[in-house]
């Protein structure tokens, strides 16, 4: 258990860690500074989870909004297509006033509803960010490129995680502790791909399509 | 051993839970890897298709290139062994003038070293004409047309007729010269190759298109015939054809008439893209 939290430990702090150490090179890429921001926001969040244990559901309930809010910003900047940003960015209005809606009003089940949206919403978002990689695709090989493992990180952390908390409220305490090592788990898997993300994001693309053959049209222009 | 534990028969949360959480991951990966598999996949036809453009490409760039050199070969041939001794003849002329001082002699050279001289102006004379029509120039593609039509049954070779039905404005010289060359070519074509009697132009325009078409009676291509010599090393004046309509963005469909007695060639042009602008 010790050594699980360890490894959770460390794969939390290294995105953090390789922003650092590559700021120069990958400060101007906008999503990668708002992948930072929320792998600072899910460490400190963890942090507080540990001290403010009596207030942990008010934590975890702002730290759901914020992810709602990070991810609604994240994919809308991976997206190139501006209709699907149009859509991105009006489902997120939307599920953001539902989850505002819900914590003001106190709902119960406040953690059921935002996890369901926000799991619901990811998934869709990622739906739309490899739609347009199909059609539209800007590398070559679409796994070497950061975006790729973001957006994977993200839908399997999601995939994993969201019966958890959809039903983590209708199961035993002694029971929520060995789900708590499904979440850590995947939390694990997450920070990992979001690492390869800025690894690979600190070297420009080689395969980008822009630099395929010359489409000047030889015989107009031959000399 | 961690899903064992919190496995309880008196409720089926945990069971959905496992299974929802299996089915999701599952569903994820998958598409995760298809998503791959399938990009990949376009990617590497979309590249296929890329090359053989490319290679399409070089290939009537090439036949241009080969088709500039022949020609520059064969002006170099006709001024070297035509115009070439003539002007050499024509100068031995005028030096046997200056040895020689009888006057009769003298005139007699003269007038001869002038001959040849009008028989060389008039050769080179050809040889422009054949570089530039100067009716292509001066009076257009009809004109310039009709005359090359003329020439062709003047000669006795076959019978040769050009009409044009709607040509009331001409278009850019440019785009006239690509077009005079491409019916050079095929009347060429023709010429050589298909023992046909006769040959007729037509010109007409239909809503946004410039149509021009060639029917001959001899031994004619079909459009299957032109896609194979196309992509052949052979067939350099059918790729030049095909290269000079690119620029205008034109078609050329070969193909024999319905009533399967002649062949026929129709050209296809973008009627506001080679007018000339008003």
């Amino acid at each position: 258990m010790a050594v699980l939290f360890i490894i959770f430990l460390i794969a939390q702090v290294s995105p953090i860690v390789l922003f650092i150490v590559f700021f120069k090179t990958i400060k101007k890429i906008t999503e990668l500074r708002v992948l930072f921001f929320y792998a600072l926001l899910s460490l400190i969040s963890d942090v507080m989870l540990g001290i403010f244990q009596k207030n942990a559901s008010l934590v975890i309930s702002l730290f759901a909004i914020s992810e709602n809010i990070f991810f609604s910003l994240l994919f809308y900047l991976f997206v190139q297509n501006p209709k699907i940003k149009k859509i991105i960015a009006s489902i997120s209005v939307i599920c953001l006033c539902l989850i505002f809606s819900l914590f003001f009003l106190k709902k119960e089940n406040f953690d059921f509803w935002a996890a369901l949206i926000t799991g619901i919403v990811i998934v869709v978002y990622s739906i739309f960010f490899f739609f347009e990689q199909v059609n539209s695709p800007q590398v070559l090989i679409l796994y070497q490129s950061y975006k790729f493992w973001v957006v994977a990180g993200c839908i399997i952390y999601i995939s994993g995680t969201l019966f958890l908390f959809l039903y983590t409220s209708n199961v035993r305490d002694r029971q929520k502790s060995a789900l708590w090592i499904i979440n850590i788990a995947f939390e694990i898997i997450k920070d990992i791909c979001f690492s390869i993300g800025f690894l690979l994001a600190r070297k420009p693309n080689q395969n980008i399509l822009a630099q395929e053959y010359d489409d000047t049209n030889m015989l107009e222009k031959p000399f | 051993m961690t899903f064992l534990q919190i496995m309880d028969n008196n409720s089926h949360v945990p069971m959905v839970l496992f299974f929802g959480t299996i089915a999701m991951l599952a569903l994820t990966i998958g598409l995760i890897v298809f998503i791959i598999f399938h990009q990949r996949k376009v990617m590497r036809f979309q590249m296929q298709l890329q090359k053989m453009e490319y290679d399409q490409q070089k290939m009537l760039l090439n036949a241009s290139i080969k088709l500039q050199e022949e020609e520059r070969q064969r002006i170099a041939a006709d001024l070297h062994d035509d115009a070439g001794p003539l002007l050499a003849t024509a100068r031995l002329y005028l030096n046997e003038n200056l040895v020689n001082l009888d006057k009769t002699t003298q005139l007699q050279s003269i007038y001869n070293a002038k001959q040849i001289i009008d028989d060389t102006i008039q050769l080179i004379r050809n040889i422009s004409h054949s570089l530039m029509p100067p009716t292509l120039k001066n009076f257009g593609l009809e004109s310039a047309v009709n005359d090359l039509f003329q020439k062709i049954s003047s000669s006795g070779s076959m019978n040769a007729s050009a009409r044009f039905h709607d040509y009331r404005e001409r278009m850019q010289p440019e785009n006239e010269l690509i077009i005079f060359r491409v019916i050079q070519e095929l009347v060429n074509n023709i010429l050589k190759h298909s023992n046909a009697s006769f040959i007729h132009l037509t010109q007409n325009t239909n809503n946004n298109k410039f149509f021009i078409r060639l029917h001959h009676d001899g031994r004619g291509l079909t459009q299957a015939d032109f896609d194979k010599l196309n992509k052949s090393s052979v067939g350099l004046g059918l790729k030049n054809i095909q290269s000079r309509l690119r620029v205008l963005h034109g078609k050329i469909f070969f193909e024999k008439d319905i009533s399967q007695t002649y062949f026929k060639v129709t050209i296809e042009l973008l009627k506001e893209n080679s007018m000339v602008a008003q």
